[in-house]
């Protein structure tokens, strides 16, 4: 298979010095290391093409920012091949940055002190980006992120929606392919995630910039991203659409029956009664075992007016996953 | 009433005492410090009083590389940026719930800049002192008295450094200049505490001015106890001047942070 | 390579204007700079008059000594500040974001800082050394050789630094315990080496050679006994070459070792 980004094989562990507490164990650590072996990524393989946008899902501490590190060229693996543009990231490690731009949500790129129109122009000299180009690419950038009124303030006097919009600008202007968004929209407010979320739509529309994005926000992944890659324990748990998620964890869906005279549940595989009141039975059910239209069969014979069928919410699910892997 | 006061400082020095590996790399290079200008009065002082020529010496040689190695231990009373900002202990919200209860802020604040200032200097200077009386580095005091006046002197140290550093970081509040004049002190620390030359060394005129200034009190004064470059009777006037230094900076720290809170009430802060 | 020397000016300007931000207290941390290290001087000149001719140095010639030193180290300090908070940018997890970007990892950690203070502590070597030149005649041939030792002597300071930032790929605890080798170092060589014991001397004509390049050339230029053959003054101060590739070296192999550890 050919992809714009190929990995396979992927593995890496880090070694954790264990140090006994206080003066003595700092001395001891000097002369005599324990070392922890923490495996962060045991055999991860996957394809990304050019131009998709893709979320990489996992609980805390499952892989990802290590997966996102070696993808970026600034970590080498223990084992496993990794392409991105025909480039092995950290063999060249300057010419493959060259190409990325990568924005993390908990740490800036910008020059803390100073007007952010001066860290662009910094930015683009280290990138080194032709002068016309990165003006027109500014212009084009401010528009699209608004940042019209924001260019002449010192960074450090603008509020993380503000901060997070030139943070997006910064690591675009070298016009990269590829952007790893790690955590884009953390503490951010609904506007500004609203706002993030549509420009990152409108990039990847507009110049086929492929997307790479970590987010504990699952309705963001689910609007942005059509696949998701799921690691968990160092481990692909999942590779498809959010929906293939939802079918394979399969959680119970809820049925509210309202009755029109009060009535005997029904009795069925795959069915628990929640709650039965004269008017309302509040129904759990097994997808798998009780699909919707044997559902509507069984119900058939009751004397219903109404009914509403309630998905999981996709935390549940996500949740339902990590937990299975664990 | 006194626990009110007690209870910051105990916080505080619970959470000085954890640095310990941090201790220890502050030892090793105060010993190599130490080192370094034991060896460059060594070489001065050892061919001056070998030369028939030479005028008597402020100190003697003996003197001298004690004066250096109690200092090296001691060096952390000169690290007075260490103490908390005002601002830094207000934002912490530790005063706000102070404020409630009948404690002064000036004390609570001076109770936590002291665990600050005497902990981490406590956690170097007592292995250091161990270590070069062990190896003859330095020599015990030359009287029981004269031990007993550099214990009392060192206290005062400790008082008043936290005293100047909290004045100056709270003057940085609301003068104008005041993050510039916070900025000189450490200059004048440095170049007229004693740490770097031995007062005793300056030219007269100079040694006046430094004597009449608080930062010969944060090193010199204790240090020329320790050597017995002041007799016991000579004393009281070091000491009396060290004295006076703490309460006049205690007494100017305490009006600086009631002016300056008063301040930030009006600004509704 | 071209390019990269000047991106590198060109970051030490951005970070100077980051610093000028807070303009108020600029000229006040300048004249503390200048007053902390003005220390130093006072020790020599302190020293020098207590005890008067057994030293053999005269204070105008052991101020020559003390620019000829702290010259190139005020120098170093002032534009290679970037490597001295390198262990916290190790810690603050900053190196990666550094790491993201298509230029050696040694420019950009030198570009971090131009710390505007420091000015204060070369102003004040500088008054120190321009009032010695002013006070011994010297040749031709004795400028040249301060010259030549000064510009290596930029060289070894800097080395100190690379190899000080690199050690933070292992370790980032206990960073001041480098200072002994920088401010240690540079606080060794400013008083004649001819006066220590043999074994503080011999550290700092080899192991931190700091005396090869600021005593050697400067004992020479004054008609001092240094002990060694003419050509050595000239010869010693290169040894910051040795340093340099040391630094360089331990760069390189920290940072593969960073890049697979990931700590």
């Amino acid at each position: 298979m050919d992809g714009f980004i190929t990995v396979s094989d992927l593995a890496k562990t880090y070694y954790i010095d264990e140090r006994s507490p206080g003066m003595w164990g700092a001395l001891r650590g000097v002369l005599h290391r324990r070392r922890r072996a923490v495996p962060a990524l045991a055999g991860v393989s996957f394809t990304i093409g050019a131009g998709a946008i893709v979320g990489l899902l996992g609980p805390n501490g499952a892989g990802k920012s290590t997966a996102i590190k070696i993808l970026a060229g600034i970590l080498r693996p223990d084992a496993g091949t990794v392409t991105v543009a025909g480039r092995v990231p950290w063999r060249e490690r300057r010419r493959h940055v060259a190409g990325i731009g990568v924005v993390f949500g908990q740490k800036s790129q910008l020059w803390w002190d100073l007007p952010v129109a001066e860290s662009f122009t910094i930015l683009g000299a280290i990138y080194r980006v032709d002068q016309g180009d990165l003006a027109r690419r500014i212009t084009d950038l401010a528009a699209l992120l608004d940042l019209g009124d924001l260019m002449a303030r010192p960074v450090r006097t603008l509020s993380l929606g503000q901060r997070m919009r030139c943070e997006l600008a910064a690591a675009l202007l070298h016009a990269p392919p590829l952007l790893f968004l790690d955590e884009p929209t953390i503490g951010l407010d609904a506007p500004a995630k609203l706002a993030v979320r549509s420009f990152i739509q409108d990039l990847n529309r507009r110049h086929g910039t492929t997307v790479l994005l970590t987010s504990h926000d699952l309705d963001e992944v689910e609007t942005l991203c059509p696949r998701v890659l799921v690691i968990a324990g160092g481990r692909m748990l999942l590779d498809g659409s959010l929906a293939d998620l939802r079918r394979r964890v399969a959680p119970a869906k809820r049925v509210t029956v309202d009755l029109s005279e009060s009535a005997e549940p029904p009795k069925h595989d795959g069915l628990t009664v929640v709650e039965a009141t004269a008017r309302r039975w509040v129904l759990e059910i097994d997808p798998r075992r009780l699909p919707t239209p044997k559902l509507m069969a069984v119900l058939a014979e009751a004397p219903v007016v109404d009914l509403a069928i309630a998905e999981a919410p996709i935390e549940q699910v996500v949740a339902r996953l990590y937990a299975e892997a664990a | 009433m006194i626990s009110a006061y007690f209870e910051p400082f105990r916080a505080a020095a619970l959470v000085e005492v954890q640095y310990r590996a941090a201790a220890l790399a502050g030892i090793v290079t105060q010993f190599a410090f130490g080192w370094i200008r034991m060896e460059i009065f060594v070489a001065v002082l050892v061919k001056a009083s070998a030369s028939a020529a030479a005028q008597p010496l402020a100190l003697s040689l003996r003197q001298t590389t004690d004066y250096i190695w109690l200092g090296q231990a001691f060096l952390m009373l000169l690290f007075t940026w260490r103490v908390p900002a005002l601002r830094e202990v207000v934002r912490s919200g530790a005063l706000g719930v102070e404020l409630l209860r009948p404690v002064d802020c000036y004390g609570f604040w001076y109770a936590q800049s002291l665990a600050r200032v005497l902990v981490p200097c406590a956690l170097r200077a007592v292995p250091m002192l161990a270590i070069c009386l062990a190896t003859g580095l330095l020599h015990p005091p030359v009287s029981i008295e004269a031990g007993l006046w550099t214990a009392i002197s060192l206290a005062m140290a400790f008082l008043l450094s936290t005293a100047l550093a909290m004045l100056v970081s709270t003057a940085a509040l609301w003068l104008v200049a005041g993050d510039g004049i916070a900025a000189l002190v450490p200059g004048f620390l440095w170049s007229l505490s004693g740490v770097i030359v031995p007062l005793a060394f300056l030219p007269d005129w100079l040694r006046t001015v430094a004597e009449a200034l608080p930062f010969a009190g944060l090193m010199d004064t204790p240090l020329r106890l320790y050597v017995g470059a002041i007799t016991l009777d000579q004393a009281a006037g070091p000491l009396l001047r060290q004295a006076l230094w703490t309460v006049a900076l205690i007494a100017l720290g305490w009006a600086a942070v009631q002016r300056g809170l008063r301040q930030a009430e009006i600004a509704g802060g | 390579m071209l390019d990269d020397l000047k991106l590198w000016v060109r970051l030490l300007a951005t970070a100077a204007r980051g610093r000028m931000q807070y303009r108020v207290d600029l000229f006040f941390q300048i004249l503390a700079m200048a007053l902390t290290t003005a220390a130093d001087f006072l020790m020599v000149w302190v020293l020098i008059s207590a005890c008067g001719p057994t030293i053999g140095w005269t204070l105008a010639e052991a101020s020559l000594l003390y620019g000829v030193v702290l010259v190139p180290f005020g120098i170093v300090q002032f534009i290679n500040a970037g490597f001295e908070r390198f262990h916290d940018l190790v810690r603050r997890g900053q190196v990666d974001l550094l790491l993201l970007r298509p230029r050696p990892l040694l420019v950009l950690v030198a570009g971090e800082d131009l710390p505007v203070r420091q000015i204060g502590r070369l102003a004040q070597a500088v008054a120190v050394f321009a009032w010695a030149l002013w006070m011994i005649p010297l040749s031709m041939g004795d400028c040249l050789l301060l010259g030549w030792a000064m510009a290596w002597g930029v060289v070894l300071y800097l080395s100190f630094d690379v190899i000080r930032a690199a050690s933070a790929f292992w370790t980032v605890e206990g960073s001041e315990m480098w200072n002994v080798l920088t401010y240690g170092g540079s606080m060794a060589a400013i008083w004649p080496a001819e006066a220590y014991r043999p074994v503080l001397r011999t550290v700092l004509l080899t192991i931190v050679p700091v005396a090869a390049v600021g005593w050697l050339p400067v004992a020479q230029v004054l008609g001092k006994d240094h002990g060694f053959p003419a050509w050595v003054p000239w010869l010693a101060p290169t040894s910051g070459l040795v340093l340099s590739g040391l630094g360089l070296w331990l760069w390189t192999i920290g940072l593969r070792r960073y890049a697979s550890s990931g700590s």
